[in-house]
């Protein structure tokens, strides 16, 4: 950032602000409310992902922290600083677009060197910046062609390279490997991880593709319908997810209704329709567990179909269906009148294997069942 | 299924001949020694050589070339700003404008002709001074190009990714510098077809020229016309050839700067 974009009286952003604050953050289109109210910090440093269907408001998100669109109403400030009435040129922050929207009549060196002459730097920096980000996006060899001559891959590492060359306080990066086949989306995330942790720029990145997210990502929001439905660490939203939605959309899982028993401790006792089961509470879910009505979820992997431990919940059920994919298999239990989707890696050590229609004893270990608020 | 059918090259070779072998004798009689008639009396170029003797001649070409490159610079000017506004901008009546703007562009000459030579009367009325002459055939070729240039820049823009003038201003460009490193090398392509087809137009008007213009301000077309009259002569040919030749030349420009900065994506 220049000072000359800050107060007078301002220091430069002390690092304790966070790089992005969103403060009850709402878009409308017309009717359509895109951003219901969000609102989110993304830490100094971090590979924030947002991450949502499309539809979600992720990318107009992006688009009012670019300032390439204007909220309602709401606040935004970067690194400290509110940002709302800072024009985009003039905001600490770039973009590699979807599309990545290179210059077509511009070759790659020029691209690169868009924003720096935008800025005015003397030639001898330009050139010495756009070489050296030239050199760690591996596109020197692509420098004197036009976009039109380059790959979706090459494409994407120059819109990166043009971005980065400003050394931005943070990064946004839309669906930026969305357009490429899926090898090279595995690669690619790989280089941006260690991209950006051989910076240490804040990167904010939108994606529709869970993979993706939990790849590379240090926290993820889960938006849904102008919603954050939940920010946390991939674990977090993988492990506890807060409602139905998270857990439908990050992973496959097994949903049902449960009625409160009785609570003792961390351990809480549940009849569902299929049976009376234990569930081992997280801290963080006690008190969704003084409620009339639950809704429990547990994950196919965790699932047990050979025995289980001490202390699992057992039930008696029918194999429906199995369907092996070569390293898993994906089974279907039927538990009174519930069909449970079970997942087993297929490890070699069942020495007998499943049929349509064997009797089989489902274990349900307590600690992998969780609660979530609806 | 790259298979021609039989009949394909031959029908092409009709239609080529259809639209050339009118050009080709005109060429081709303009090197014609014989002053009269059609007959082939040997090769020469002395028509050509005449032709720059010919005061009236010269003064009809520098005439058109004085009122093309005018108008069509006027124009371009215009109908470039034009095609920005519309492409960046909404007001109010925007979509019966865009309609109204084709308007010119299929409307027949000669109603456009009588139209312009009516409403300078109307003004003259008002504004003293104010003839027909090299100014009113200047500005009736304005009227007559802006409507082409605006829709070939226009087109050009709705080519272009509006997104790039996004990544523009993300890159730290205020309005003036994405709209000079951006917009307009983008418009550029455009622009500079748009002109050349405005350019060509101007060239070879003959019915709005000659409905407008004065007792001075003779060009080329209506030289042409007013000779004819009084029977075709082997200089009319040489005449004819190289105005095909100056709107071949710009054809062929335009198609070249077209290809080398077409926008691939």
């Amino acid at each position: 950032m220049t000072s000359t974009l800050q107060p007078a009286d301002s220091n430069p952003p002390a690092p304790h602000h966070p790089a992005v604050e969103l403060q009850h953050v709402v878009r409308r289109f017309g009717a359509v409310e895109a951003l219901a109210g969000v609102s989110l910090n993304v830490r100094r440093g971090e590979l924030f992902s947002i991450l949502g269907p499309s539809g979600c408001g992720k990318t107009t998100l992006l688009r009012i922290i670019a300032g390439l669109d204007l909220p309602d109403s709401g606040g935004l400030r970067i690194g400290g600083v509110e940002s709302l009435r800072l024009p985009a040129w003039k905001r600490p922050v770039n973009t590699v677009f979807q599309s990545y929207a290179l210059f077509p009549h511009l070759s790659v060196s020029e691209n690169v060197a868009f924003g720096l002459r935008m800025k005015r730097l003397s030639s001898h920096d330009i050139v010495r910046r756009t070489v050296a980000v030239m050199d760690l996006t591996q596109i020197t060899q692509l420098a004197g062609r036009h976009p039109h001559e380059l790959s979706g891959g090459q494409r994407q590492r120059v819109a990166l390279a043009r971005a980065i060359v400003n050394e931005p306080d943070v990064l946004l990066l839309d669906e930026p490997l969305g357009a490429l086949d899926a090898k090279l989306r595995k690669e690619l995330q790989r280089e941006l991880r260690q991209l950006q942790q051989r910076l240490g720029t804040t990167f904010i990145h939108v994606t529709h593709d869970q993979d993706e997210a939990f790849a590379i990502s240090d926290r993820v929001a889960l938006m849904h319908a102008g919603r954050v439905e939940q920010l946390g660490t991939p674990e977090e939203l993988y492990e506890r997810p807060k409602n139905r939605f998270v857990a439908e959309f990050i992973g496959a899982g097994n949903f049902f209704a449960g009625k409160f028993v009785s609570r003792t401790g961390s351990v809480l006792e549940t009849e569902t329709p299929l049976g009376h089961l234990r569930i081992e509470l997280t801290q963080a879910a006690i008190e969704l567990a003084e409620r009339e009505q639950l809704h429990i979820g547990i994950r196919p992997e965790r699932i047990s179909l050979e025995g289980g431990s001490a202390g699992d919940n057992r039930l008696l059920g029918q194999v429906e269906a199995v369907v092996s994919n070569g390293p898993e298999s994906h089974i279907q239990v039927r538990v009174g009148q519930t069909l449970l989707r079970v997942v087993e890696l297929n490890t070699g050590r069942r020495s007998v294997g499943l049929f349509v229609g064997d009797s089989v004893e489902v274990a349900l270990p307590p600690a992998n069942l969780f609660l979530m608020e609806a | 299924m790259n298979r021609r059918l039989p009949l394909a090259g031959f029908a092409s070779v009709l239609v080529f001949l259809f639209l050339y072998a009118p050009l080709a004798v005109v060429i081709v009689y303009s090197f014609n020694a014989a002053r009269y008639g059609v007959e082939w009396r040997g090769f020469t170029v002395d028509w050509y050589v005449r032709l720059l003797d010919n005061q009236q001649a010269t003064a009809a070409a520098v005439n058109t070339l004085q009122l093309a490159c005018t108008s069509t610079f006027f124009a371009t000017l215009l109908g470039t700003a034009l095609a920005y506004g519309m492409s960046r901008y909404n007001f109010p009546g925007k979509a019966l404008f865009q309609h109204v703007l084709h308007v010119p562009v299929f409307i027949p000459d000669i109603v456009m002709a009588v139209a312009l030579l009516l409403f300078f009367a109307v003004v003259r009325k008002f504004l003293a001074g104010f003839e027909l002459g090299m100014t009113t055939m200047t500005l009736a070729h304005i009227t007559l190009q802006i409507p082409f240039i605006a829709i070939v820049v226009r087109a050009r823009m709705e080519d272009c990714d509006p997104q790039l003038e996004e990544a523009a201003a993300d890159l730290g460009a205020g309005p003036w510098l994405t709209f000079r490193h951006v917009t307009f090398p983008l418009m550029m392509p455009g622009i500079v077809a748009g002109g050349l087809l405005a350019f060509t137009l101007s060239l070879d008007d003959f019915v709005v020229s000659f409905f407008t213009s004065g007792p001075a301000s003779t060009t080329l077309p209506i030289l042409i016309f007013s000779s004819v009259k009084r029977g075709l002569t082997p200089d009319i040919h040489a005449l004819a050839s190289l105005i095909v030749l100056v709107s071949a030349l710009t054809v062929v420009t335009v198609a070249w700067l077209r290809g080398r900065t077409e926008v691939k994506t």
